[in-house]
């Protein structure tokens, strides 16, 4: 081997320097001494080349630094550019070689192979520090990693691979680019949200207005808006008048139609549920509701009418004339009144509107007139009303009244009776309900319901109710509980049937017997084949037996009494729970706690939030398929660093 | 028989809503679950049970070579392209997706000893044959049965064993009688290290450091050089040959080696006294290693028919590839975007094998990709319950390699039971005399 030849030429080196210096032992073994010696390591250091940090220092550490020639050091290897064989260099240590000849007079034996070594060490140190400082963070940190994502470091530009190659881009593209450009999306984005959300305000502000209920806001609404209205009115009417007749014939059509649109009528409560309940039933009621209504429409249409015919007081005198009359002939009059109005009405207002527009003092005096007409009626038509109280008109009105509670009581009674003869509970018909005899009296003086009442009386038929039902409930159970026994007995069967062969209960009770006697402790049999099997008088078989058997003491099994239960008494580490466990502690951990710690933590999503579990469940190593992956790049990192 | 079930239908107690999501109650106090543990417990056998059932890693086979694969390689930055060298002297250039050969060259007479495709942009490779011939070939962005001849072809003085591109740099290393640094269409190379008689059958540029090489003589020694440097820097002696070196391309110290002696070895550079960890498993010599992109794996090809997925800091393999008619395996590649690795073998095929036996490929849904990373979660957990282990670590292999297995057990128990009479015999303690196997591996003091 080569190692050996190297072996060889050292220790004959040391022999020769062994010889040369008295004082160094003989016992001294051959690599201390290559190593250690000053002359020899100096000599050999004298000839290296490369100029290095350590180097140096290793030169400075053995004191050799001031020896050497400063010639020697200048040729250092430049190590990238130069072209060096091995060859090359052992000539050039031989020309250096004689320069150390010629200027010292003491030259130790210099070994190539020797020489070459120590360099090669000192230069495998260089690289050792050098790759210890540069990576050994970045390593320790990758081996820890709870996860590495690849590659490691992310790639400039937008296309991996060619990094370099940005992508050119046509004026077609730029231009695109240009109006997908982000900046200005989002300015336009920001306006577009801005005037949707001023529309949004808007129309939510409008809503809020139509649902306001109150009747001062939409008096005001109004009033606000008439007044507009006659401003513009007054305005055309200097400016235009034609156009202002016009417009005047347009707001009557509109009052007309709204009076007759009933829409300003039937706004109180009461009127309404009187409309509700009994006149759609009652044709009677329904016909008085309407003359009713008609008047109302009489008196408050006719206002216009009667300023026109009368301004003076005996108008009062005329209505209390008619107020003292009956409240049909009233209506009668109303009728003909309105009949007679719907073909004069038209050239009346006409007329009207002439008389308007020729004076305002006029239409201020009109208006004033028209609202104290229409206050006096009111009160007049309310003391009429208190007046007529006891017209058979509001009789009834009570009876209605009075029925609307009964009704109620009546539908409750049906409920409770069609319970009730369940029970077989005898109906009361002579019962006192004086509720009941009010609706009758109010119905049959209505003459409304008269089919319903039938209909109810049908229904309520006491008898029927109670025979019908009391068979019923009889049959009934007597069926559901020969059903129920019937069913028993099939599902008993079926069972019976399914379950045929095996004796569950039997098989249990053999299995436990078993297992009690597996689990018995046993006697402990301490016989040897003939030992204690002398003879004599006295000693019988089983006797002598005895003397070598150990008795086991009996056990108390957990089971013992208990019925259809087995517990097992002897139970080994790997035959339950232990089969499935791990025995040791695994390699990472210390401690079994900490073990134990990373088992409890539960990863699943049913004991973890999403994000939670996400974040346990990550894996370790995340690669995108497809992508190359690089070794850790150098320069890039190094440049990082800077 | 009718059974009767609680049911409720929904709309009779939820609100209708609009989009049809209703609003689920949670209790965030909730009291622990009490089946928690048996629940998880189970859900880590079944994902175990069910990897191992979804474990069909054979991907597809790339034929055409007409000689045994001698070499792979992979293209740098485009993880679709690989090229694989056989017995012959034929170069071919393989599209993966479509599992088709792009490109044939009669590259060398005789074997191609080595491929290695140019570090920096990666438009050229090299590769040196039996032949004494180092041809420098040029990458067309587009390959489409479109090289023919060499960019560049140099005649060496004596055979070149391997060639090994510098980190991100086009200058690359050849290795043979001597070592030498090559720039690109030079007729020379820049330097050259003299390293004794011996042959050097496999050099290797490490990824991250420019520098930095190591490579393995024919003497079972490993070398570490620098290119800086005049002198060979290190220099240790296994006991059987190294066969092949890869760098961990994400640590810049580290390397492993495959050996003659059936197991691989991971080396730190900085501390060559022996190495660090030793890889077991095959039962026969290892061939050829390659490490994953992602440094966290490699695979390693074997003479006895079957390659081996290692974890780069574990002793044993994390799974084995075998297929009835795969020959002993020559060369191994893992692929540049760490999911499949490719096997070339004796019987002239190129296996692409999946990186992650049971690994759905290509795109998952949110769910999907949720409910993996739960299931391997799990497994990670309870690896350690023995059931789960059992499952997790059985392998059905053929029976050449089960019975070696078996014997070769029987082998080291014997040895490690003689060590152990013989130590105490000496009045050693048991503890002193125990050699782990790295330290076994290695041939005495280490020098330099």
């Amino acid at each position: 081997m080569s190692d050996d030849s190297d072996f060889d030429e050292i220790a004959h080196e040391k022999l020769l320097e062994s010889i040369k210096t008295p004082n160094s032992t003989r016992k001294t073994k051959l690599k201390k001494v290559v190593k250690k010696s000053h002359i020899d390591a100096g000599a050999l250091l004298s000839h290296i080349t490369v100029s290095r940090a350590s180097t140096n220092k290793a030169k400075q550490s053995l004191g050799i630094e001031g020896l050497e020639n400063p010639e020697s050091s200048t040729p250092a290897s430049s190590s990238g550019k130069r072209k060096a064989s091995i060859e090359n260099d052992e000539q050039n240590s031989k020309k250096k070689k004689k320069k150390v000849l010629k200027s010292k007079t003491l030259i130790p034996v210099r070994d190539i192979e020797a020489r070459k070594r120590i360099e090669g060490e000192i230069a495998f140190k260089d690289l050792k520090k050098e790759v210890t400082g540069n990576w050994t963070e970045l390593v320790q940190s990758n081996r820890v990693a709870d996860q590495l994502i690849f590659p490691l470091v992310k790639p400039e530009g937008l296309l991996w691979g060619n990094e370099k190659s940005e992508p050119k881009l046509t004026e077609k593209e730029q231009a695109i680019m240009k109006a997908t450009d982000i900046k200005m999306a989002k300015e336009r984005l920001g306006q577009m949200q801005r005037m949707r959300a001023i529309v949004g305000i808007q129309e939510a502000k409008n809503r809020y207005l139509k649902k306001i209920k109150s009747k001062g806001y939409h008096r005001i609404l109004k009033r606000e808006k008439r007044k507009q209205l006659l401003k513009e009115f007054d305005e055309m009417v200097a400016r235009n008048p034609e156009k202002a007749h016009e417009k005047l014939e347009e707001l009557d059509l509109q009052r007309v139609m709204e009076r007759g649109s009933l829409k300003h009528r039937g706004q109180n409560q009461k009127f309404k549920q009187m409309l509700e309940k009994h006149a759609s039933r009652n044709p009677e009621v329904k016909k008085l509701l309407e003359e009713h209504l008609r008047l109302g429409r009489e008196l408050k249409s006719k206002v216009a009418e009667t300023q026109e015919n009368s301004d003076s007081e005996n108008e009062e005198a005329e209505v209390e004339g008619k107020k003292k009359l009956g409240i049909h002939e009233i209506l009668k009059d109303a009728a003909k009144a309105a009949a007679k109005d719907s073909s004069d009405d038209q050239i009346s207002s006409l007329f009207n509107v002439d008389d308007f527009l020729e004076d305002t003092k006029l239409q201020k005096l009109t208006l004033a007139q028209m609202r104290a007409k229409k206050r006096l009626e009111n009160e007049q038509f309310k003391k009429k009303t208190t007046e007529t109280e006891e017209s058979p008109m509001f009789e009834e009105e009570k009876a209605w009244d009075k029925e609307k509670g009964s009704k109620k009581k009546l539908k409750k009674r049906k409920g409770t009776m069609t319970k009730k003869s369940y029970v077989k509970e005898d109906y009361d018909t002579n019962h006192p309900l004086t509720y009941e005899e009010k609706v009758k009296i109010a119905v049959e003086a209505a003459g409304v319901n008269a089919d319903e009442q039938r209909m109810a009386e049908i229904e309520i038929d006491p008898r029927k109710f109670l025979e019908l039902n009391a068979a019923d409930l009889t049959q009934v159970s007597s069926d559901f509980v020969e059903k129920m026994d019937q069913f028993e007995e099939e599902t008993a069967n079926v069972i019976n049937e399914a379950f045929k062969d095996d004796d569950v209960v039997g098989e249990f009770e053999k299995t436990k017997e078993d297992q009690k006697e597996r689990e018995k402790v046993k006697d402990i049999d301490l016989n040897l084949a003939g030992w204690g099997s002398w003879t004599g008088p006295g000693t019988t078989e089983n006797k002598r037996r005895k003397n070598f058997m150990v008795k086991a003491k009996e056990k108390k099994r957990k089971d013992g009494e208990k019925n259809g239960i087995i517990i097992k008494d002897n139970i080994g580490a790997m035959d339950g729970i232990g089969k499935i466990q791990p025995r040791s502690l695994p390699f990472p951990y210390s401690r079994v706690e900490d073990y134990e710690a990373v088992l409890k933590q539960p990863l699943g999503l049913e004991w973890n939030m999403e994000k939670m579990r996400d974040e346990l469940c990550k894996p370790a190593i995340v690669v995108e398929s497809g992508r190359a992956i690089r070794p850790i790049n150098k320069k890039e990192l190094i440049g990082e660093k800077k | 028989m009718k059974i009767k079930v609680i049911s409720r239908n929904p709309n009779t107690y939820q609100r209708e809503t609009v989009d049809q999501r209703n609003k689920i109650v949670r209790n965030f106090n909730t009291p622990a679950d009490p089946f928690r543990a048996q629940t998880e417990y189970t859900r880590a056998l079944n994902a175990t049970k069910l990897e191992r059932v979804f474990a069909k890693p054979f991907v597809a086979s790339l034929d055409g070579h007409v000689d045994g694969v001698q070499v792979l390689a992979k293209h740098p930055s485009r993880p679709s392209t690989i090229l694989s060298g056989s017995r012959d002297g034929q170069v071919k250039l393989w599209n993966l997706p479509s599992r088709s050969c792009i490109a044939t060259l009669d590259a060398h007479r005789g074997l191609v000893n080595d491929i290695s495709v140019d570090n920096s942009d990666g438009n050229s490779f090299v590769t040196v044959g039996q032949d004494s011939q180092l041809k420098y070939w040029k990458i067309p962005s587009t390959i489409d049965n479109n090289i023919t001849t060499p960019a560049h072809s140099i005649a060496l003085e004596g055979i070149a064993y391997g060639v090994s591109h510098l980190s991100y740099s086009s200058d690359f290393v050849t290795c043979g009688e001597d070592i030498s640094v090559w720039k690109a269409f030079r007729e020379t190379p820049l330097r050259s290290y003299n390293l004794g008689t011996d042959t050097i059958h496999t050099c290797r540029a490490n990824p991250v450091e420019e520098n930095v090489i190591v490579g393995a003589k024919s003497d079972r020694s490993i070398f570490v050089l620098d290119t800086r440097q005049d002198v060979p820097l290190k220099k240790v002696t296994m006991k059987l040959r190294p066969n092949k070196i890869s760098w961990n391309p994400i640590e810049a110290y580290s390397f492993t080696v495959a050996s003659e002696d059936y197991s691989l070895y991971t080396f730190d550079m900085r501390f060559m006294e022996h190495p660090i960890q030793s890889h077991q498993g095959f039962t026969s010599a290892v061939l050829d290693v390659d490490y994953s992109p992602t440094g966290q794996e490699f695979v390693a090809a074997g003479y006895d028919r079957s390659i081996r997925l290692f974890k780069s800091r574990e002793m044993t393999s994390r799974d084995i590839y075998y297929t009835k008619r795969m020959q002993s395996v020559l060369s191994v590649l893992w692929s540049a975007d760490s999911k499949f690795v490719m096997s070339g073998s004796n019987e002239m095929n190129i296996r692409v094998w999946k990186a992650n036996a049971a690994e759905k490929l290509g795109p998952l849904t949110k769910r999907e990709k949720q409910a993996f990373a739960y299931n391997s979660k799990l497994r990670e957990t309870y690896k350690n319950h023995p059931e789960v282990r059992r499952i997790a670590n059985h392998r059905n292999v053929p029976k050449h390699i089960f019975s070696a297995a078996r014997e070769h057990r029987v082998i080291r128990d014997a040895r490690t039971r003689r060590d152990l009479r013989r130590a105490k015999a000496a009045g050693l303690n048991e503890e002193e005399s125990y050699l782990p196997a790295t330290q076994k591996s290695m041939l005495g003091d280490a020098e330099s």
